[in-house]
């Protein structure tokens, strides 16, 4: 159980790792680098323009988004630690499916539930604050920032864990009160600046990044179905035969 | 001569895993979206770009 477990959550988060790195150096990876060409006054956009800095093309070549040679060693640096990132979702998931079937008489998991709760707790929300944001990005202070992102993960899985604990109606509304509380509260925010980066390439790397993490968790949720469910399910006798 | 056992209930038997997962889990989290070293910051830029963690 415990070697399942383990191995589980590092394999299926260490595979999901790798897919999610390949799309983020296919489809993420240039729109960083374009954005830092922005951050860094390489290029500008002509509404803040200043005399030393003349306004240029906002227009993306496909030339200006090829990874260049230099940067083999960051895309390297990128998929080990997008590997050790969602090897950390992976165990994660799997601890939260084990303690679901040990405490609730929770029906048998299947891959797009693990996938849309995992997508919902570790993205969707932090990103309805605090929506994924390129370099050269106006934000406020990084460690308050973070705190409220770690926050709004914890609430939200905590609501997604009370519907799941109890099935009533009082529970339910808890559960909403707690997720939405962070939401409540709000985000730390900084006053509307004028953009450094286009807003279209901001857009579309925002839509990139969900689409690309709503695929790792996909991916990530259909192997933590093939590893763990069913052992799990295996020893959810032994589970019920403890707690009752 | 007695043979002594371990005795470990079965509550404790079964959470550890579950515990050793979460901690394993969220420490590996931790370390590559939220430390804050400017090296690891640098080596983990784009990971927390392309995961939604907050960077900068």
């Amino acid at each position: 159980m415990s070697k399942t477990l383990l191995s589980g959550g590092l394999i299926a988060g260490a595979l999901a790792g790798v897919v999610v790195a390949l799309l983020q150096l296919w489809l993420i990876q240039p729109l960083i680098i374009e954005a830092e060409r922005y951050e860094t006054g390489e290029l500008a956009l002509p509404l803040v323009q200043t005399e030393d800095q003349p306004g240029m093309s906002t227009t993306i070549q496909p030339d200006d988004m090829q990874i260049e040679g230099t940067h083999l060693s960051r895309a390297g640096l990128t998929v080990i630690f997008l590997t050790l990132t969602w090897c950390g979702f992976g165990l994660l998931a799997g601890a939260s499916m084990s303690a679901a079937q040990m405490s609730t008489n929770v029906r048998p998991f299947s891959a797009v539930g693990i996938a849309v709760s995992g997508f919902a707790v570790a993205f969707l929300a932090p990103a309805l604050g605090l929506p994924p944001e390129l370099p050269g990005m106006p934000a406020a202070n990084l460690s308050s920032r973070q705190l409220w992102w770690i926050l709004t993960l914890v609430a939200t899985a905590a609501g997604l864990a009370l519907t799941l604990r109890f099935e009533n109606w009082a529970a339910r509304g808890v559960a909403l009160a707690v997720i939405s509380l962070p939401h409540v509260v709000g985000a730390p925010t900084v006053p509307v600046a004028a953009p450094m980066i286009p807003p279209d390439l901001a857009g579309l790397y925002v839509a990139r990044v969900l689409g690309v993490n709503f695929l790792g968790w996909l991916v990530l949720g259909a192997l933590l179905e093939r590893l763990l469910a069913g052992p799990l399910g295996r020893k959810l006798p032994t589970y019920r035969k403890m707690l009752d | 001569m007695t043979t002594s056992t371990l005795a470990v209930s079965p509550s404790n038997a079964s959470l550890r895993p579950v515990l050793l997962s979460a901690v394993f889990g969220a420490a590996l989290l931790f370390f590559a979206g939220f430390s804050q070293p400017d090296a690891l910051h640098a080596a983990t830029h784009d990971t927390r770009h392309a995961t939604g963690f907050p960077c900068h």
